[in-house]
């Protein structure tokens, strides 16, 4: 029988590491989505920072006490850590960015693409904002809690963020 | 234009295959566990073990023979004994009953 969300989350902050694999695998695809979107789609980079952020959440979990989801609070530590290796790589500008190798145009329509690729130019704690409020389902108050910034500033992002989208999508259509 | 990016933000991020992924992190992890625990029990225990040979003892038997009698009579060491006993058996139900809510 498959245990609640509450049963695994109580035994792997006991030390069980069979049932924060199950938390693992829940997840997983959340996780290194959210992180691969920070990334600009760099696939490898992000599996790397979420390894780290489920042996951070390892660490911790007796810290996390069921306010807001798990999954919101996997965010939170997926962010502090892309913050830290974009401090420690002091990463490149955007415009030397190559976005075009950084999506598989596979993955869905040549809007989704463009999305992405515009999603790619904008600051990282704008698109972390859009992607949190908008394809996570956060309300703007969690996603003030996972990204630890101000209400006012989570709202500002988006706000900024979506009206920067608009204007690169619809300079590409014209 | 405005509904349509709506849209195309609310999709849910693009399905991330685990090809092992968890099976990985779950591995590194426990491999993790273990170092632990030797460091924990291992390296404390090994350096006991070298410096065994160099202590002094002899003289330390000698000392907790004279010394055991007396404070196995000690009031002040049992009412601390006690306080400790209870202060960890309090915190102990605490976190049980933070658990159990």
């Amino acid at each position: 029988m498959a245990m609640s969300a509450e049963g695994l989350l109580r035994d792997a902050a006991a030390g069980d590491a069979g049932a924060f694999g199950a938390l693992v695998r829940e997840h997983q695809s959340k996780v290194r989505g959210f992180l691969r979107r920070l990334t600009r789609g760099d696939a490898a980079l992000a599996d790397d920072l979420a390894q780290e952020t489920f042996f951070e959440a390892w660490r911790k979990i007796a810290q996390y006490r069921g306010e807001g989801s798990f999954g919101g609070w996997l965010c939170g530590i997926a962010w502090s850590r892309f913050l830290m290796e974009r401090r420690k790589r002091k990463e490149e500008p955007t415009e030397d960015i190559d976005q075009t190798a950084a999506f598989d145009p596979q993955d869905g329509s040549a809007a989704k693409l463009d999305l992405e690729r515009a999603m790619a130019r904008l600051a990282p704690a704008e698109s972390a904002a859009l992607t949190l409020c908008y394809a996570l389902g956060h309300s703007h108050g969690e996603a003030a809690e996972i990204l630890k910034l101000p209400l006012g500033t989570v709202k500002s992002h988006v706000l900024r963020g979506r009206e920067k989208l608009q204007a690169m999508l619809e300079t590409n259509h014209d | 234009m405005t509904d349509d990016l709506d849209i195309l933000l609310s999709a849910p991020l693009p399905d991330v295959a685990d090809h092992g992924f968890s099976m990985r992190v779950v591995e590194k992890i426990e491999a993790r566990e273990v170092w632990n625990e030797r460091l924990t029990w291992g390296l404390p225990a090994l350096v006991a073990c070298l410096a065994a040979p160099f202590l002094p003892l002899r003289e330390f038997a000698g000392t907790v023979v004279h010394l055991g009698p007396a404070l196995a009579g000690s009031t002040a060491l049992s009412l601390a004994a006690g306080a400790i006993i209870l202060t960890l058996s309090l915190e102990q139900r605490f976190r049980e009953s933070q658990s159990a809510l």
